[in-house]
């Protein structure tokens, strides 16, 4: 349960996902009780082609529908505490992520597998939905973090990872998942019957929970099926769960040699140690493909908008053989020098502190606003 | 998510087997120098080739004979989509290497070459070798480098035996044999 300023005291919610089912959904848990704040996560905006198959009017078009949806919400329950995030979910910090209840209408296996796994770090259970418009079906599975799982990647084949694909340094710089095209009235069955699920899981009212089990429904044939998803001892995944992690004191503004001796003392880490920021290794230099101009920026990956200084593309690509997952003493001064902002930093980026012996986890408290 | 290769027992397993097989190849190979970076099990390497490719100096294609590759395995290698720029990186020494799937800039400089979803380092090593080799190359205008793309097309035309520019398998040990001085066994009877 969350306890709200301004608001009642409830529960929190995160919804990833606001296209054919997440902006179902959102009407419907706008209207949820006992929710109190709700975050909504998505980077894209509406286009004219969504009016059909989503809940958007025409206003909306041209909207970022995390603002577009927050909006929606706004007006359809003022009490209701709403955070638009208008970014990549493996963008966002981790700690907007903390709440009772993560709910996904994603578009891509490669984004539940990067869901599944901040689901889990965090210990927070999720529930994901998906629908095939060829044969109109809805599907709804429910996730809960332990060591055991089964987890999103339990139900994963080597085939299904090699369909994940190759992001080619010669090719479009992203590779855009195919669109869902499901109909409005498919978006809205999935969104009900989410919403259904969702009071269960968070009322604990009565009825089956589907924890660690799959619901298939098939409205052309009147048919409903559940069934258990095993745990799979050779998941690639592996299932670890961290402490909750605790707020560390430090400013954007502080510099990363900064950010480590407030780490060091605060673990009283003995010897050695490094920082992992987890999603965002340090990368030290870009390249343009287009070009060939190489330039020494470092920055969290993802994190920092370039241009190329010569062509003006802005599909600059990290230096792999010079990116580092852990940040130490050891960079360059400049590096340490440089501000946690200036590095792409953000208020409630979850970092994995590491010594020889353990880990600690610790929210980057910020600045205060 | 970027982890540890160290925390993550799945992918410090793989890395294990991918850094036997890789220093075993390189053992097997006097066109590969293979170094690891990093505790084991290594998630970085440096791969020199000794072998013949092709470079371009004033103007004029030549050959050139040691190439250095960084290979990186990134934490989240197994589980997610394939980004080949954060896996390969041409470290020179030659400013302006010549292959379609090289970008022509000084290094660090990009490589682009199909890496599917839980590729071993053998199999990386044996592409960049054809790469560099020319064993392999791409003749559309697709890769990094358009210019060698239209240059090879040309060549082909021309000289259709051209490439590869290096024959020799990546496996290639030279035998070093000492012949032992001949010791007469016996008289021939006339």
């Amino acid at each position: 349960m969350t306890k709200v300023r301004g608001a009642r005291v409830g529960h929190s919610v995160v919804l990833v996902g606001l296209g054919n089912i997440g902006s179902s959904f959102a009407g419907l848990l706008g209207k949820m009780p006992g929710v109190a704040r709700v975050v909504l996560i998505d980077r894209d905006v509406y286009e004219s082609k969504n009016l059909g198959s989503q809940e958007i009017r025409k206003s909306d078009v041209g909207r970022p529908k995390a603002r577009a949806q927050a909006q929606r919400l706004r007006h359809l329950n003022p009490d209701l505490a709403v955070v638009p995030v208008v970014d990549d979910l493996i963008q966002v910090p981790l700690a907007v992520y903390r709440s009772d209840l993560i709910v996904a209408g994603l578009d891509s296996i490669a984004a539940r597998i990067q869901l599944n796994e901040i689901a889990w770090r965090l210990g927070i259970p999720w529930v994901d939905a998906g629908v095939d418009p060829l044969q109109n079906l809805i599907r709804i599975t429910a996730l809960r973090p332990g060591e055991v799982g089964p987890c999103f990647e339990c139900g994963l084949t080597s085939s299904d990872y090699l369909n994940l694909g190759t992001l080619h340094p010669c090719l479009e710089p992203r590779p855009e998942a195919f669109p869902t095209n499901g109909s409005a009235s498919l978006g809205s069955v999935v969104g009900g019957l989410l919403a259904i699920e969702c009071e269960k899981i968070l009322d604990q009212t009565g009825g089956n929970l589907l924890w660690g089990r799959q619901l298939i429904f098939d409205p052309m044939h009147h048919r409903c099926f559940v069934s258990e998803i095993p745990g799979n001892p050779e998941c690639r995944f592996d299932h670890s769960i961290w402490s909750p992690p605790r707020s560390l004191a430090v400013s954007l503004g502080a510099s990363l040699s900064r950010l480590l001796e407030v780490a060091r003392r605060t673990t009283d880490a003995k010897g050695g140690f490094s920082i992992e920021v987890p999603h965002h290794p340090l990368v030290q230099a870009v390249c343009c493909p287009g070009c060939g101009t190489s330039l020494s920026r470092p920055h969290l990956a993802g994190r920092i908008q370039m241009s190329c200084p010569v062509c003006r593309s802005p599909d600059l690509r990290p230096v792999g053989f010079e990116t580092r997952p852990f940040l130490d003493a050891s960079l360059p001064g400049a590096t340490l020098r440089g501000s946690l902002r200036t590095l792409g930093f953000r208020k409630g980026d979850l970092i994995r502190v590491r010594s020889a012996k353990r880990d600690w986890s610790f929210v980057i408290a910020g600045d205060r606003t | 998510m970027p982890h540890s290769p160290s925390e993550d027992p799945i992918l410090k397993a793989f890395l294990a087997t991918q850094f036997e097989a890789g220093m075993a190849l390189a053992s097997q190979s006097d066109l590969l120098n293979l170094i690891p970076f990093g505790r084991l099990p290594p998630s970085r390497y440096v791969a020199e080739f000794r072998c013949r490719g092709l470079a371009r100096e004033e103007g004029t294609i030549i050959e050139h004979d040691f190439w250095a590759v960084g290979i990186t395995f990134p934490p989240n290698y197994l589980r997610q989509v394939v980004d080949v720029a954060a896996m390969l990186t041409y470290l020179g020494p030659h400013p302006a290497p010549w292959s379609p799937n090289i970008q022509m800039a000084a290094p660090p400089a990009l490589i682009c070459m199909h890496i599917g979803n839980n590729a071993g380092l053998v199999e990386i090593l044996n592409g960049l070798y054809d790469l560099i080799s020319w064993n392999l190359f791409s003749t559309s205008d697709e890769g990094l480098n358009h210019e060698a793309s239209q240059w090879c097309r040309n060549e082909l035309t021309r000289r259709p035996d051209r490439f590869p520019i290096d024959r020799r398998p990546l496996k290639t040990r030279t035998q070093q044999v000492q012949p032992a001085k001949a010791r007469p066994e016996g008289r021939i009877r006339s």
